[in-house]
């Protein structure tokens, strides 16, 4: 699960170009929208993306990502659980 | 003359149900619908959408096969020769010829300004063509446009058109903002879950005339605004700023109770359809009828703003309120607007058509049938006055009013080092496209530069640019992710870029700006030509006696070794 969530960390710093951000500026347990990285909701769609193109798993609903986005440790959880390459 | 009023002489429409306007007319008086359920996989799209696209083989590109047919069918109505040289064709398209674009190969006729200059040389006008591209306001826009230019005496006569062909470019990028209604959409339900695209091409044509040549049964176009919400650039306002101020700027010479309807924009997304209740409350037109078109034709985009005031006009002149196709009489936003699955008659003559798009970007143009209310009209000429704060970028280096500024880089690289420079701290500059970076450097520069308050909420400064690659560099990105095949994921943060009017919108919201922001491609090569053609939109810009200064000029990006950015500040 480290390894995941470290991996994470990079692939959203790319993925929405957080040019600024370092892995170790983003808390685990933090909420990833709202306060913090400041991110908006073109970024949700963007990871909704990134999850299917990294771990093949496909939100039909983009309200699910609400949910799974709420922090690092929650997103990891999901993926680890759903992944499917 | 005096005063110049501005009026109808002719329109033609070309949709999927039908060619010629009052045809079209006859086929949604009846609630007939162009949309249909698409193959996804014919089209190299992962999942099958719902789409009005029009069924018979259009020879490609087909954008421009229907803009000249919807011009030359309009022109064939109008009762006169046309003045070749003082006639002035105004293009309005979101995405013109993308069809034409491969990840590997760009053609020039994708360029916008490059599109129009063809229209406008096959039809024979010897004025350079006004190309605007607001997202999906640009229709209203070029009415509004053209109204200015009419009535400053800029053209006699005014070719307006819209037109949006679809595209698998287009279809993948709504379906990676997960936008599209797996349905026939539902504007302003309760259960409406997004919208429809569409596709036509829709011309105007207007003449300037004196006041009292006026007939009662011409159309006048009244009073155009456009504004800016500041607020994000794919997501509309929450208190539908720029719309109530766009509502509010076109009814301030006229009264709510002789308005048939406000045809609006009504895309059955649910986020636009709430917004523009708001706005409407604000606005106080709680009590007019108002209607959404989009379940007739999906959404045309480009060509929506014209395609909508055509079918209104008919609309007013057959005394009904269009029902809202596809509304299911559940209403689904916080505001009481008057909306119904039904026609319902009407005996004003008068109606306000809305729109919205992304890049913040509202417009909305008030027409009225009769000579009643021709002079209230509010327009202002004014010769835009430079002032001597000017910023200019190339791929080399930089100047700021005069001063060679100290860079050591080149390419996008420079810009990122002009970024560092003006100590902007803006993350959000990472996530913009290189035309978008282009642009707000350039803006930041010069605004750092001007002895201003910055920051705080302001309508009288509008943001008024003119580009000729647009944003075909991010295009060609774009077309990168929806390569068929194991690499297709449609990128929706690339996607929002593909409209040459996020810039504006982009520099809107970093600076709070609600006046006016406008779009214009520019086919000129020529620097003295490119010049006139600036001269000329800021001159329209000024029309509106709302806006009194413009930070303006040219931002081109074309590629990483070819770009430029020439601003200024232009005040009334």
């Amino acid at each position: 699960m480290e390894e995941l969530i470290e991996k994470l960390k990079q692939q959203i710093i790319e993925v929405l170009n957080l040019e600024e951000v370092t892995p170790a500026d983003i808390d685990n347990d933090a909420p990833l929208f709202g306060e913090g990285l400041g991110l908006d909701s073109i970024d949700a769609l963007e990871l909704i993306v990134m999850m299917e193109k990294e771990y093949g798993i496909k939100l039909k609903n983009p309200a699910e990502g609400k949910e799974i986005f709420k922090s690092i440790n929650v997103m990891a959880q999901y993926i680890s659980e759903h992944r499917t390459k | 003359m005096d005063e110049r009023v501005v009026r109808v002489c002719a329109h033609h429409v070309l949709t999927p149900l039908a060619d010629g306007s009052a045809e079209n007319f006859r086929c949604v008086s009846e609630g007939k619908s162009a949309v249909r359920s698409h193959d996804g996989e014919a089209w190299g799209l992962a999942e099958d959408f719902m789409a009005g696209i029009i069924a018979e083989p259009v020879e490609q590109p087909r954008a421009y096969t229907m803009a000249l047919h919807s011009c030359r069918t309009a022109i064939e109505q109008y009762s006169h020769p046309l003045p070749l040289n003082r006639t002035q064709l105004v293009v309005s398209t979101t995405k013109g010829n993308i069809e034409l674009l491969t990840p590997t190969a760009t053609d020039d006729s994708i360029r916008l300004g490059h599109f129009a200059q063809q229209i406008a040389d096959e039809l024979g006008l010897a004025l350079p063509p006004i190309c605007v591209s607001n997202a999906c306001t640009s229709g209203v826009c070029a009415v509004v446009d053209a109204w200015r230019a009419l009535k400053t005496g800029m053209c006699d006569v005014a070719i307006v058109c819209g037109v949006e062909a679809q595209s698998r470019f287009i279809v993948s990028g709504f379906q990676s903002f997960h936008a599209l209604s797996p349905e026939l959409c539902r504007p302003f339900s309760s259960n409406r879950v997004g919208l429809n695209v569409g596709e036509a091409a829709a011309t105007l044509i207007l003449e300037a005339v004196a006041a009292e040549d006026i007939r009662p049964d011409d159309w006048t176009i009244c009073a155009g605004a456009i504004r800016n919400d500041a607020n994000h650039i794919s997501g509309p306002s929450r208190t539908g700023e720029g719309s109530y101020r766009v509502l509010d700027a076109v009814m301030r010479d006229a009264r709510a109770d002789d308005l048939a309807f406000v045809s609006v924009h009504g895309t059955a997304t649910p986020y636009n359809d709430e917004m523009e209740s708001i706005a409407i409350e604000r606005a106080g037109l709680l009590a007019t009828p108002i209607c959404s078109l989009k379940g007739y034709y999906g959404h045309t985009m480009g060509a929506a703003g014209v395609l909508e005031t055509i079918i209104s006009m008919q609309a007013v002149e057959a005394g009904i309120v269009p029902a809202t196709l596809g509304y299911d009489n559940q209403l689904g936003t916080t505001r009481e607007v008057s909306v119904s699955a039904d026609k319902r008659p009407t005996t004003k003559n008068s109606f306000v058509k809305l729109i919205s798009g992304f890049g913040g970007v509202n417009a909305a143009v008030r027409m009225e049938k009769g000579k009643e209310h021709v002079a209230a009209s509010p327009i202002s000429s004014a010769s835009p006055v430079a002032s001597s704060f000017t910023v200019h970028i190339t791929p080399t280096g930089a100047t700021l009013n005069g001063q060679q500024l100290p860079t050591s880089l080149a390419g996008d690289e420079l810009i990122t080092e002009l970024y560092r420079l003006s100590k902007a701290a803006y993350p959000k500059y990472f996530k913009m496209d290189p035309l978008c970076r282009l642009g707000f450097v350039a803006s930041e520069l010069l605004l750092a530069s001007l002895d201003e308050q910055r920051f705080v909420a302001r309508d009288d400064r509008a943001v008024i640019l003119a580009s000729r690659s647009g944003c075909m560099a991010t295009d060609v990105n774009y077309e990168r992710t929806i390569v068929p095949g194991d690499n297709y994921f449609p990128s929706p943060a690339v996607f929002v870029y593909t409209l040459p009017n996020i810039v504006t919108g982009e520099i809107a919201i970093r600076n709070k700006y609600l006046g006016e922001t406008s779009m214009y491609l520019i086919d000129a090569t020529d620097a003295q030509q490119r010049q006139r053609q600036l001269h000329d939109i800021q001159q329209l810009a000024f029309a509106d006696p709302a806006t009194q200064s413009l930070l303006t000029g040219w931002v081109d990006y074309e590629d990483a070794t070819h770009f430029e950015a020439s601003l200024t500040i232009v005040n009334r």
